[in-house]
């Protein structure tokens, strides 16, 4: 009775890994969209957005993907069938302009990563299934002078240049 | 005792004419038409930048333009005359150079006749340079109070009572300096 249960423990041991296989992508097809803060004097941080259309060559569509986004690992929303996005957000001068790379694993390329920073190291050896580089322009933050000054000092300048022509008159 | 109505000479007329604070139709038109311009400026600005809701504040509106055209043309009023003597004592002597050149030639026109014709061609030089300057300076001092109120004095203030204060504050006071006879 013992062994035969310890038979059944092993056989499903065995084919655990088959049923739970996790979906790889292979030879992905990517386009990407993506949207970063323009403006910031309406906004109080920088919004990243990248958006993702997978198409895999292996006909994989049960993808669960993970970006890494400035060194955190984060899940990518699945937006449909085969659309990905992900976003994040930060201070204006945490996020400068510059050039993103922001790395997509699938499930065992996460797992590879964790087990990397868990060992001490920071994932970068770990191959990505695609990688989306974000430019990134930066932020306008105004102009550098306000525009009611400009006004104000013109329409000081004026009034001086008549002020100056009525002493003139009055003298 | 019957009275007697004396005829006033054109010379009289001229004095009287300016040293009066009273301006013709005309000039009472240019005044009026020029201040309702100047005064409706802010309109703009408040609906624009300050984000003013034209049909919700048109009453508001309405009454603060009509007060403000009230001040500033009597603003202009004051500058004026104030201003028109200042012209004609600087004026005098081109105007009068330039009326004896037209006249010199004419013999039947006695010295009387020409000296009222240069009175009168510098009081309407006076008057015309007077009215055009008084409406320049009080608009460029009027549009300066305005952007100093709205945008800096009170632009932590709700937008209508902004505009109130503001409107009122710098007609005003432009009101209150054209009465300065300096």
């Amino acid at each position: 009775m013992a062994t035969s249960t310890k038979m059944l423990a092993l056989a499903i041991l065995a084919v655990l890994p088959v049923l739970m296989k996790a979906s790889t992508c292979i030879g992905p097809q990517v386009t990407s969209n993506v949207y970063t803060t323009s403006e910031a004097s309406m906004s109080i941080s920088t919004v990243f957005v990248v958006e993702v259309a997978v198409k895999c060559n292996n006909g994989e569509k049960d993808l669960l993907l993970f970006a890494d986004v400035n060194g955190h690992m984060v899940p990518a929303t699945q937006s449909g069938t085969g659309k990905f996005q992900v976003s994040w957000s930060d201070e204006h001068k945490k996020l400068p302009a510059g050039t993103y790379g922001v790395r997509f694993f699938d499930e065992e390329g996460y797992n590879a990563v964790r087990k990397e920073k868990r060992s001490g190291t920071d994932g970068s050896a770990v191959t990505p299934i695609f990688t989306v580089n974000v430019k990134h322009s930066g932020t306008w933050t105004g102009p550098y002078v306000q525009t009611e000054f400009v006004a104000t000092c013109v329409a000081l300048l004026v009034w001086y240049m008549a002020y100056r022509s009525k002493s003139f008159l009055m003298s | 005792m019957a009275s007697r109505k004396q005829k006033l000479t054109k010379e009289e007329e001229l004095l009287l004419q300016d040293f009066s604070r009273n301006v013709s139709t005309k000039s009472s038109a240019l005044f009026y038409g020029n201040s309702l311009i100047v005064s409706a400026i802010p309109l703009w600005l408040f609906w624009r930048i300050h984000q003013m809701d034209p049909y919700q504040s048109g009453i508001l509106f309405a009454i603060m333009t009509a007060i403000s055209t009230y001040l500033v043309s009597y603003a202009y009023r004051n500058v004026k005359f104030v201003l028109k003597h200042k012209v004609a004592v600087k004026r005098e002597e081109a105007v009068t150079r330039e009326v004896m050149k037209k006249v010199a030639d004419d013999k039947k026109m006695s010295k009387k006749e020409k000296d009222e014709r240069i009175l009168w061609k510098k009081n309407e030089v006076a008057d015309y340079e007077a009215t055009t300057f008084s409406i320049f300076y009080n608009n460029a001092l009027y549009l300066v109070l305005i952007i100093l109120a709205s945008f800096y004095v009170l632009r932590s203030l709700n937008p209508n009572v902004n505009y109130v204060l503001s409107v009122a504050s710098a007609s005003g006071l432009l009101a209150l300096f054209s009465t300065s006879t300096k």
